[in-house]
């Protein structure tokens, strides 16, 4: 398992026979190469893969100790029936995500920093395509170092030369923040390969999956769908205690239904669409006009609700019920401390 | 454990406790608020959420291996950027953290199928 996590996290690097850098190993290339025989198989075992992590059991014990503290504070204030105010109830459904995340990466090495080297067997030439351009590439940056190649198409003097002062500014101030932003998030539930011109390591966002099948069959995606649901589900918690005005109190609730109840609506659509072929469900799934209408408004809503629950706890701060200002003498509860 | 003690002990200070609006006078109310209670300020409830938030999502990014001409700087970077990703889409860095594991897994299986009883160890 966590050899698997570390081939996938960029941990082997391809060298050459004379122990140059080549490129970074990702598992398809790793087995072909393995198949024709052309690799060492690397010997590092599990404790040594283990040594390279960097987490420390201090800081892992410090963070233990705050969200401990934390959620005893927050079960502590329900019970003894002190206003638990909406940053808190917030701040408890990311903490959950964070644990589930690092549940997840359980067995993945942590802050690793140097690659572990795997060599090939002869200097000659290979079967596979990938070490021979990866062979020239090393050979260029030897002959040249200094010229870097940069991709032309990104720079702002070819936009402008193609398509206008006008539009190249608009592109620029506009579409580059977005893609930089908001790309990411797509490379994170997308497969994405090791690009051409940085083969020295895996993208940020990397993780191989099987593209060939339907999101519906990959488990991350039921992963995703059961952690949005207990996402929405923590934000129930402040259902009965009071708001300042009626329309935040709504927005808090419509927004906390829409995302705890979303995914559980799909998977009764898929359900039903599925189980029972209902006929009339089939039509809307066949037709793509609707479907993707469908699926963008659900997209669109679930944004929408997101930054509802994100911006409106911080703006709720503004009147927060008073007994939201107290907090328990802990020495009147230990009377024999 | 100590956390299910911690539980139970608190909701029978919950029960023991006036609920608001019960009948109390105000001044027996604030005589109990004085006894149980201290007073904390909106800027220590932020500074907690903030600080629970920070060192957990810290702890819980697990960032791939950097390239070997990457400076400190931009693998510092790098986490942080995932750390604030993991405010905006939690789900979807999840959604990336569960393929890594479910990829991690297959090959694991795949590859102890392959080689024997240890994955790396015999293999010549």
């Amino acid at each position: 398992m966590i050899h698997g996590f570390f081939i996938i996290m960029g941990g082997f690097a391809l060298h050459d026979a004379d122990k140059s850098f080549l490129r970074v190993l990702d598992e398809r290339t790793f087995e072909e190469l393995d198949i024709a025989k052309e690799i060492e198989w690397p010997t590092i075992t599990e404790n040594e893969i283990q040594d390279r992590s960097k987490a420390d059991i201090f800081s892992k014990g410090i963070v233990l100790l705050q969200t401990t503290w934390f959620i005893i504070q927050c079960v502590s204030r329900f019970t003894a029936k002190l206003a638990v105010t909406e940053l808190e109830v917030v701040t408890l459904a990311f903490a959950l995500l964070n644990a589930i995340t690092y549940w997840l990466w359980w067995d993945k090495p942590s802050d690793v920093r140097r690659s572990v080297p795997v060599y090939l067997k002869t200097l000659g030439l290979s079967s596979n395509s990938k070490v021979s351009k990866a062979r020239q590439q090393r050979d260029a940056g030897r002959s040249s170092p200094s010229s870097v190649v940069t991709s032309h198409k990104d720079s702002f003097s070819h936009r402008r030369d193609k398509h206008g002062h006008i539009l190249a500014i608009l592109y620029t101030i506009l579409w580059v923040p977005i893609k930089l932003i908001f790309g990411p998030l797509y490379i994170m539930i997308d497969q994405e390969e090791i690009p051409d011109d940085d083969l020295t390591r895996v993208p940020t966002f990397y993780s191989p999956i099987e593209k060939k099948q339907l999101p519906v069959f990959i488990p991350s995606t039921w992963t995703m769908i059961c952690v949005i649901a207990l996402f929405g589900a923590i934000h129930f918690i402040p259902w009965p205690s009071p708001f300042p005005t009626a329309a935040e109190k709504w927005l808090w609730r419509v927004s906390t239904i829409l995302i705890a109840g979303g995914p559980l609506f799909l998977l009764l659509l898929i359900a039903m669409a599925d189980w029972f072929s209902n006929p009339f469900l089939a039509v809307i799934f066949q037709n793509p006009v609707i479907s993707i209408i469908f699926i963008l408004l659900l997209i669109a809503t679930y944004i929408f609700s997101r930054i509802i629950l994100l911006v409106l706890p911080v703006i709720l701060l503004r009147s927060l019920p008073p007994s939201a200002f107290l907090k328990l003498k802990w020495s009147e509860f230990f009377p024999h401390l | 454990m100590l956390f299910l003690i911690l539980l139970i002990y608190f909701s029978n200070i919950g029960l023991a406790l006036p609920s608001g609006s019960s009948g109390n006078s105000p001044s027996t109310q604030h005589q109990l608020d004085e006894k149980y209670f201290d007073d904390r300020t909106l800027w220590s409830i932020v500074w907690s959420c903030f600080v629970t938030l920070f060192t957990c999502s810290w702890v819980a990014v697990h960032p791939n291996v950097p390239s070997v001409k990457d400076s400190g700087a931009r693998i510092l970077g790098r986490r942080l950027a995932t750390m604030g990703y993991m405010l905006l889409a939690p789900e979807l860095v999840i959604a990336w953290a569960a393929n890594q594991y479910f990829s991690a897994k297959e090959i694991a299986t795949k590859y102890r199928g392959m080689k024997s009883t240890d994955f790396y160890k015999v293999h010549d």
